[in-house]
Order: C-alpha cells, then structure tokens, then sequence
C-alpha cells in the first residue's frame, strides 16, 4: 500500500472508481440472475403455448403445469411415505453412492498403480483402452445376470462407470507431475511412497475431481439404468412404472426431479473441490 | 533493514566485512574430467559435459556463467546426486558423490514451491523426507526464513507472495538440513531485472551469515560478478571450462559502488569478450 495516498480525504479518486466497479459488478450479477429467469419463464410460456395451440395429447407432451401436479403429489407427502418421491430417491441415491464410493476408490488406487509402476501400465493398459471405448451401459444386461435383479446391479453398474473416469483421470493427473517436483523430492532423498503423497497425488487432484464430477453423474445413470433393466424400488422403477400407465406428466416429474439432484451432487463436488484445492486456479 | 541484528547475532563474519574465504589445501568439493552424454527423441546423442573439472573450496561463492546448453546445469545436477555421470568423478569432503545426500541443497530454477503446502510447510519439508527427518532443526529454520525477510509469512500459500519472496522460500528449503553446500541453478531467471538485483544483495547476506559454500548457475555475467568469489566461465556445447576468473571485490557489495568499480567493469568486460567469441 503506498504511504503517499492521502488517507484523510475521504473520496480520492481511486476509492471513488474502486466503488463505482464493486457498483457495476453487483449491477452485472443481479441482470444475469434476472436473465436466466426470464428464460426459465419464457421456456415455460412456449412450453405451455405449443401444448395448447398444437393441441398436444398429454400422453405425448403434458402441460408445464401438469407436470408440476405431478411434482406436488410427490413431493408434498410424509418424508417415509409409500407413494411419492422420497423413499424411491433415497433408494436411487444410496446405491449408487456407494457404487460411486467403490468405483472412484478402485480407481483412484488402479490409476495410481498403473501410473507408478511401468509393468501394470503395460499390461493393463490394452484392456483400459478397449473398455474405454466400449459404451459400458452395454455391459448392463450382463451385470443383471451376474448380480441379479436387485440393488446389487444397481451398486456394480454404479462403481462400473464411475471406475473408469476415475482410473483415466488419475493415471493422466499422476503423470503430469512436472519434473522439477520430481527433481526436488529426489535430491531430498524423499521415499517413493513420500513422493506420492506429497507431490503426486496433490498434483493429480484436480484431475481427480473432474474425474469425480464425471463419476458422480456416471453413478446415477448406472444405478437408473440397472433399475430400468429390472429392480423392485427406485426412481428407475418409478419411471417405468408411470410409462407403463402412460401417466407422462409423473416420467417428467421424475426427470425433473433427477436434474434436480444431479446439479445439487455436480455443485457438491464443486465446492469440495474449491475447499480442497484452493490453490489449483490461483497459482500461476 | 530491521533484520540486521539477526545476521549480526548469526554471523561474527558479516561485521568482520568478510573478504575473500582462505582457500585451504584440500577443496570441499572437486570434480575430475566429468563426462555426461543425454540421449535425445531423434536418436542423436547430445554431449553436455565433455571433460568438465571443478573445485570448490570451503565456503566459498563459485558462478558458472555460459551460453544456453552449455551444461552449466547437467553440471549442478551430477553434483546434486540428480544424475549419473557417464565418466570422471566428484568427491564431497571426502566422500564420492554417489547420489542426493543431506550435504548438498538444491534451489532449483522456478523456486519450485509446491502450491498446496504453506511457506513453513514448504520450508520444513526437507525436515520431514527421506533421510532429513529431524524436527530439531525447525528453530534453526524458523530464524534462516527471518534472515530471508519472511518472518510472519508462514501460513501464506505460495501464490500469496511475489516471485521473489517466492524465490527466498526456496533458499531457505534448500538450507533446512543445514547443508555444507547450496546449489543454485539460475534462481533468479524468472525475476525482474529490479527484484533480482534486491535479491542478488539479499543472497549475499543470507550467504554471508550461513558460511555456506554456494555454486550458482546462472545466464547472467553481472550476477555472477557481483555474487561470486570466483567466476567459472564455460564454453558452448559440449561444456568445458573457458577461464577461472577470481573475484577480489570487497564485500559486502551493493550495486551502486560494485558496478561502478573499475574492477568490475574490466571483469564484465572480459567474460562478455569470452562468451562472445
């Protein structure tokens, strides 16, 4: 801070200019809220002008506010109700939390393993490559006739495809350690395992946690499409199930409420990543 | 500078205006006729070092000054235990250098800092690796980072500081296990031309109080002048020692009287002659 600012007057030019951008930033923000909400509203407007002048059966396309009906009687009903949104959800989510616990943890170990040792890179790498390519969700009968038609399923197909964005991003973050780390932690005599944790896997973190974001969406569409395959509980079933009856206004209340839990779990991890690796943006 | 009293108190040597260090008979470290040939993508083998002879006396400042590729820093590296020489031999004291050892701290070009740790946990992380672990020496670190101007900087991250409070991070990491020797390659390449002449002083004060014997690499003749007790100037690729300049200006130098020395100026001028041809 330069001493030579005269700090007696009140309104120099600097403070006056510094204000008048904190001004027009907060001003920037509130108009790009307001835009995105008159989005929203617009969307819904010509959502609901097609269905009525197009004369749209609701089987096909229900109204915005059918929808919302169907939203509301899910919703606003006891937290262990049969019916509604809830135990379904809870359903969905745990399963494939804990695939996403099991998938992102073999990963992250496989990942490193293939990173830091040349023998397992080699002989692992055709088959990570070929997987890669291959659309898991394909492999989805498969795991129903291994594990059957119940939450096992669920929790394998989850681990399943949050794995390989796991093993993927933490063998590329593992390795793109910069020499000059690598030089450090040698002339310190450091020990493999030291160099590991110190410098390599704080390197590969935000690779990992793009890799995590990926796993988190990876697990919920694994675990939903177990459940369409064949599951007693779910909001996989629930979807089934409304299509079965052709009530669409309860699939798009469903959907709804997916993407709804798929932002907050995408922001979950985005906040972590923030907290946990607060110097990733900034340095440099 | 409020830090005086601490260099003062650490080194009876900083009133004595310390002159040139007394060469004594054997050098603290010699290097014998080193050798280091890299491989490259294209196949071709490059020669960095082609018969390369150094000797450090104890305590003593050497600058390797030279042309870009010249090996200057293939040089620190065999030193440093970071790579094997082809051929010829290195002794420290008495021992071959065979490898990274607690005798030698590195401060490496870009300071190198790692971004999750904070300032002390940087500084302290040669106390708590590999054959460094020794929590005594935290006090000792704790008074170098006020030497270097960075008392009450601990719990800063490194994106928190200016390249050159950066930069005197990295020394002080590169002195925590209390080495016999610093090697310095090209520390001060990323800085200003403004910061870099500060941080030349402030180098020679933090050496002087730590009697250290230092090698540093670096692009720059005046830097090496200015700092070095001797300056070894290097050929083109593949690298051998030109000339082996003394350097008999008074200490401590700034560069306001250094500079303008006649001295100084017939040196620089010599080395760019040098260099040039």
């Amino acid at each position: 801070m330069s001493s030579t600012v005269n700090v007696s007057a009140p309104h120099s030019f600097a403070e006056q200019t510094t204000k008048r951008l904190a001004e027009k930033r907060r001003r920037d923000r509130i108009n790009n809220i307001a835009l995105t909400i008159a989005g929203v509203i617009g969307l819904l407007l010509i959502w609901k002008a097609a269905v009525e002048i197009l004369q749209v059966p609701p089987y096909i396309l229900p109204s915005p506010e059918n929808v919302f009906n169907a939203l509301w009687s899910g919703l606003a009903v006891p937290i262990d109700s049969r019916v509604g949104f809830y135990l379904p959800l809870w359903n969905t989510l745990s399963h494939a939390a804990i695939g996403f616990l099991i998938g992102a943890s073999l990963g992250l170990l496989l990942g490193s393993f293939m990173a830091e040792f040349r023998p397992v890179e080699i002989v692992l790498m055709p088959y990570a490559f070929a997987l890669q390519s291959l659309p898991k969700i394909a492999i989805a009968p498969l795991i129903i006739v291994w594990c059957g038609f119940g939450n096992g399923s669920k929790v394998v197909m989850a681990a399943l495809l949050t794995f390989f964005p796991m093993l993927v991003n933490s063998f590329a973050g593992i390795r793109s350690t910069e020499p000059e780390r690598l030089d450090l932690m040698k002339a310190l005599s450091a020990s493999r395992l030291q160099t590991y944790l110190r410098v390599k896997l704080p390197t590969a973190a935000p690779y990992i946690f793009a890799g995590l974001d990926m796993g988190v969406v990876y697990a919920l569409l694994g675990t939903i499409v177990a459940e369409f395959l064949g599951a007693q509980e779910g909001i996989g079933v629930v979807i089934t199930q409304a299509q079965a009856v052709t009530d669409i206004a309860g699939v798009f209340a469903s959907l709804v409420i997916l993407g709804v839990v798929g932002i907050a779990l995408h922001l979950l991890i985005r906040f972590t990543e923030h907290r946990v690796v607060h110097w990733s943006d900034r340095h440099k | 500078m409020s830090l005086s009293a601490t260099i003062d108190l650490a080194s009876p040597a900083v009133q004595a205006g310390r002159a040139a260090p007394t060469p004594s008979d054997a050098p603290l470290i010699r290097a014998r006729g080193l050798v280091k040939v890299y491989s490259t993508i294209s196949g071709d083998p490059v020669v960095a070092l082609d018969g390369m002879d150094l000797s450090m006396a104890d305590g003593e400042f050497v600058s390797i000054v030279g042309p870009s590729g010249c090996g200057k820093s293939t040089m620190l590296r065999l030193i440093a235990g970071l790579d094997k020489a082809d051929a010829g031999e290195m002794t420290l004291g008495s021992q071959p250098i065979t490898g990274p050892s607690n005798a030698v701290g590195v401060v490496f070009q870009n300071a190198t800092l790692l971004p999750w740790m904070t300032v002390w946990q940087n500084v302290v992380l040669p106390l708590q690796v590999g054959s460094g672990y020794d929590k005594s020496r935290r006090d000792a670190v704790q008074v170098l980072l006020e030497v270097a101007g960075l008392k009450g900087f601990e719990n800063k991250y490194p994106y928190e500081l200016s390249g050159g409070m950066q930069q005197r991070a990295a020394i002080v990491r590169g002195l925590a296990r209390d080495p016999k020797v610093l090697l310095m390659d090209e520390p001060f390449g990323a800085l200003d031309a403004l910061t870099r002449e500060r941080m030349n002083v402030e180098l020679q004060r933090i050496w002087l109080a730590s009697k250290k014997t230092v090698l540093l690499i670096t692009h720059s003749i005046g830097e090496a002048i200015f700092l070095g007790d001797r300056v070894i100037v290097m050929s083109g690729r593949p690298g051998r020692v030109l000339e082996n300049l003394r350097i008999n200006l008074p200490r401590p130098r700034n560069h306001a009287e250094t500079i303008a020395d006649p001295e100084y100026i017939r040196l620089a001028r010599e080395i760019r002659r040098m260099l040039d041809a």
